[in-house]
């Protein structure tokens, strides 16, 4: 329970470092003609935490499939989107948005981090039994 | 893994602070040059265009696969070539790189100037076609964008140093 919980924080702090990687990466193309922008299918990551609930299955022999549990080992890594390039415009970067995304990112990061600082704190406390 | 993938962030962040450095520097030619008229073979200076094209990043996996050396998984737990472990690719591509283009045809300001050295039988002089305001519109442009990419690479050393707070 307790390591679900750290590795499902561990997981969207990841995702948050690749949609971090994805909006620089955006940035850094934005007078790149025909360039297409990338970005992390956080639904994706999150079905994917959720999937790791089902039953997992052993796997005696190296040739059978994995469980949906095992996707957490994957990578995650930015997607190009399927949004078309607008008229007139060289590439699909809209820089408002991609300045937006990167606050976002930064905050949602920041919170997670402090979720997972505070669950230490938590643990510490019920080890040590003192509370700060 | 987290770490890493913060600085690949701030990787990208730095080859488009390089390229917009780099396009600048031929703006800057640019306009040095608007009253060039004989470069070193002999022609007025060519204005030149900063083309930027998106880097893909080629991974180590890339490189194992496409040599003759192949691995051979001996063991249960060695890392499988191309589809998993450690050898996977960290992102499809990363970063942004400029190059200096010269345009084929190119066009020149005309000025009647007989007295001047590298004027025709005419006395016409042939100066570069560069239009001072668009340049220094192109420049605030890319100062712009290197901007961007400079908070984009702040917001990555931020993240850093709060997963250090952890």
């Amino acid at each position: 329970m307790e390591n679900k919980f750290i590795a499902s924080i561990q997981r969207l702090m990841d995702a948050a470092v690749a949609q971090q990687g994805a909006v620089a990466q955006n940035l850094a193309n934005q007078n790149t003609p025909g360039y297409r922008r990338v970005e992390v299918n956080f639904d994706e990551v999150l079905r994917g935490i959720t999937g790791s609930n089902k039953v997992v299955m052993e796997q005696t022999s190296q040739n059978h499939r994995s469980t949906l549990g095992s996707r957490e080992a994957t990578q995650i890594s930015p997607r190009q989107s399927s949004d078309p390039i607008p008229r007139g415009k060289i590439n699909n970067v809209d820089m408002d948005a991609e300045m937006a995304n990167l606050a976002k990112t930064q905050l949602y990061y920041d919170v997670l981090a402090k979720v997972m600082h505070q669950r230490f704190s938590h643990l510490k406390e019920s080890i040590t039994g003192k509370i700060r | 893994m987290g770490l890493n993938r913060i600085f690949q962030g701030i990787d990208i962040s730095a080859t488009a602070l390089k390229a917009h450095r780099k396009a600048m520097e031929i703006i800057s030619e640019n306009i040095g040059n608007v009253n060039t008229t004989r470069t070193k073979n002999g022609t007025p200076y060519q204005k030149k265009t900063p083309v930027y094209r998106e880097i893909n990043g080629k991974h180590f996996a890339d490189v194992l696969n496409n040599s003759s050396l192949k691995l051979v998984q001996s063991r249960n737990g060695n890392f499988i070539e191309g589809n998993g472990g450690l050898l996977q690719p960290v992102g499809a591509s990363s970063g942004v790189e400029v190059q200096s283009v010269t345009p084929a045809k190119q066009e020149y300001r005309l000025v009647y100037e007989p007295s001047h050295p590298d004027a025709d039988s005419n006395g016409y002089v042939r100066f570069p076609k560069i239009n001072i305001l668009e340049e220094m519109v192109e420049l605030m442009q890319v100062s712009r964008s290197f901007e961007a990419s400079v908070t984009a690479m702040q917001a990555a050393k931020g993240m850093a140093k709060k997963a250090l707070e952890i």
